[in-house]
């Protein structure tokens, strides 16, 4: 399989403090990531690094051969940690945007998932309760057909049901062909889904394994690995 | 500008757009009422609303930039500019967006308000005072003699390339007031991210008293070359007699010239310096 994501040497400091040191891997094309590890070790720099938001200037980010910019862009689908859309827009509003700047977002598949959800188009986002402003954020997101999804703690303020919901969106949106980071502490409700396993600490990679392997050799599930690397 | 560029920019468009509208049908129906009050030979009221035209049109433009500036804030400073960023067009893109946009959205609001100007003297009476320009009517009649070909009478050229020059150094001046606004902001963003700073509204504000200091002192050291070489624009008494029937406008073109040079070269060094940043050391 190729390669769809290379990140080569990245790192970022917050002042004194160092987020990322020195952090290498890649990923190949139809995999499910999880990335994971306690708060402050450095998941969401890296997830802004591949998105965008931050440079380095000595690392280097490839994107289906592309280093991040316009191109790389075009085939990322990024969905931040908080709410990002204003509390004055209408969901209507975020849908034409998505329709506007993006020609793979599906938008007949966003309404119906809204839909589903309870989520209705004339609605401000101001309005919605936390728990749907999160669903509206990863429907948006994941109703495209892009190449590289990245979800920052897809799962905050939901409950339970509508955690398992939104596992659903995210496995039946991903194309074959496409991957999927995602950065969680509800190590044991995607389990099943991951592929592969990155565990980061103080900003460096602790381990970046396939989840199978690391189940046959430690005997252990993800979550058990987890509380034992970081206990 | 790419498809995408196009289309951020269209997004865009769409939100200054209300707020256009208010302000073009606001400069519009003072305009017309200013004008019926001139027909009817109200001149006092005529005054009056010329006075709270200009007013509103000053107004206007000085919200429009605030408007425009608080947009880029909202991109640089907060989460909205994790959508935006992600969007598939360069860091840049945005900043590139947004100064089109103020620059477009001012511009027209000028052109709009010297229409106003137009409707109200044409309509009315009286001419429209405009300053050192003299009047509307001055004004337009002074261009039909000259670049009609009624009369070649030397003075009204004058007047006539001198507002020209006056105009495109008002417009330079402008558009580095607001690269100013738009450089703090995108500086503050590099402070912020370089150091980590969390209190961002304190960062914005120090560095823009920075900026504000900078124009002072620049301002100062223009007018005391203005005022040291006796060339005419903003400062000396000759800029204010440029227009007159004697305006002296060969000499008196050095003055905004000046002006031209010094905005117009720092406001090019002050968006380089942002781009800069934007795509190669964006923090957000």
């Amino acid at each position: 399989m190729s390669k769809l994501l290379e990140c080569k040497g990245l790192s970022h400091a917050y002042g004194k403090k160092r987020a990322l040191d020195d952090i290498s891997f890649s990923v190949e094309s139809g995999k499910i990531v999880g990335l994971f590890g306690p708060n402050g070790s450095g998941k969401t720099t890296l997830i802004k690094m591949i998105a965008g938001m931050i440079h380095d200037e000595n690392g280097a980010v490839s994107i289906c051969g592309n280093p991040v910019g316009e191109k790389s862009k075009s085939v990322v689908s990024y969905s931040p940690d908080r709410m990002a859309f204003a509390a004055g827009r209408k969901v209507s509003d975020l849908l034409d945007m998505y329709e506007l700047m993006y020609e793979d977002f599906d938008r007949k598949s966003a309404e119906d998932k809204l839909r589903d959800f309870g989520i209705e188009i004339s609605d401000y986002v101001g309005k919605l309760s936390k728990g749907n402003a999160e669903k509206l954020q990863v429907i948006l997101t994941m109703s495209r057909k892009a190449k590289l999804f990245l979800l920052d703690e897809p799962f905050n303020g939901l409950d339970p049901v509508a955690r398992e919901n939104v596992i659903r969106i995210m496995i039946g949106c991903v194309p074959e062909d496409s991957s999927l980071i995602i950065s969680t502490h509800q190590i044991g409700d995607i389990e099943q889904m991951l592929d592969e396993a990155i565990f980061i600490k103080d900003g460096g990679i602790v381990f970046h394994r396939s989840v199978d392997e690391i189940r046959s050799e430690t005997g252990k599930s993800l979550s058990e690995t987890y509380m034992e690397e970081y206990r | 500008m790419n498809k995408r560029s196009y289309k951020l920019e269209s997004q865009e468009i769409k939100k200054v757009m209300v707020l256009m509208t208010v302000l073009i049908a606001a400069y519009s129906v003072l305009s017309v009422v200013c004008a019926f009050a001139e027909s009817r030979s109200t001149s006092g009221l005529a005054l009056t609303l010329r006075v709270i035209l200009i007013l509103v049109s000053a107004l206007g433009i000085i919200c429009t930039g605030i408007f425009m500036v608080r947009r880029f804030y909202g991109i640089l400073f907060t989460d909205e500019g994790l959508i935006k960023f992600s969007f598939p067009v360069n860091n840049s893109g945005h900043l590139k967006n947004n100064f089109r946009l103020a620059v477009m959205w001012l511009g027209l609001q000028m052109l709009i308000f010297i229409a106003c100007l137009g409707i109200s003297e044409y309509v009315g009476k009286e001419s429209v005072p405009l300053g050192p320009v003299g009047s509307y009517t001055g004004l337009v009649n002074s261009y039909k003699i000259n670049w009609m070909g009624e009369y070649m009478s030397a003075p009204g050229a004058k007047a006539m390339a001198a507002f020209v020059i006056m105009a495109a150094a008002l417009a330079v001046i402008t558009v580095n007031v607001y690269i100013s606004f738009i450089f703090t902001l995108t500086v503050s963003n590099r402070i912020c991210g370089k150091y980590n700073i969390l209190q961002k509204n304190g960062v914005i504000l120090i560095t823009g008293l920075a900026m504000f200091n900078i124009h002072l002192l620049v301002s100062w050291l223009l007018t005391r070359i203005e005022i040291m070489f006796n060339m005419g624009f903003l400062f000396t008494d000759k800029g204010f007699t440029v227009f007159g029937p004697d305006g002296a406008f060969v000499r008196d073109i050095e003055g905004p010239l000046v002006y031209i040079l010094i905005y117009g070269a720092t406001a090019v060094i002050m968006y380089r310096i942002c781009k800069n940043i934007l795509d190669k050391k964006l923090d957000i």
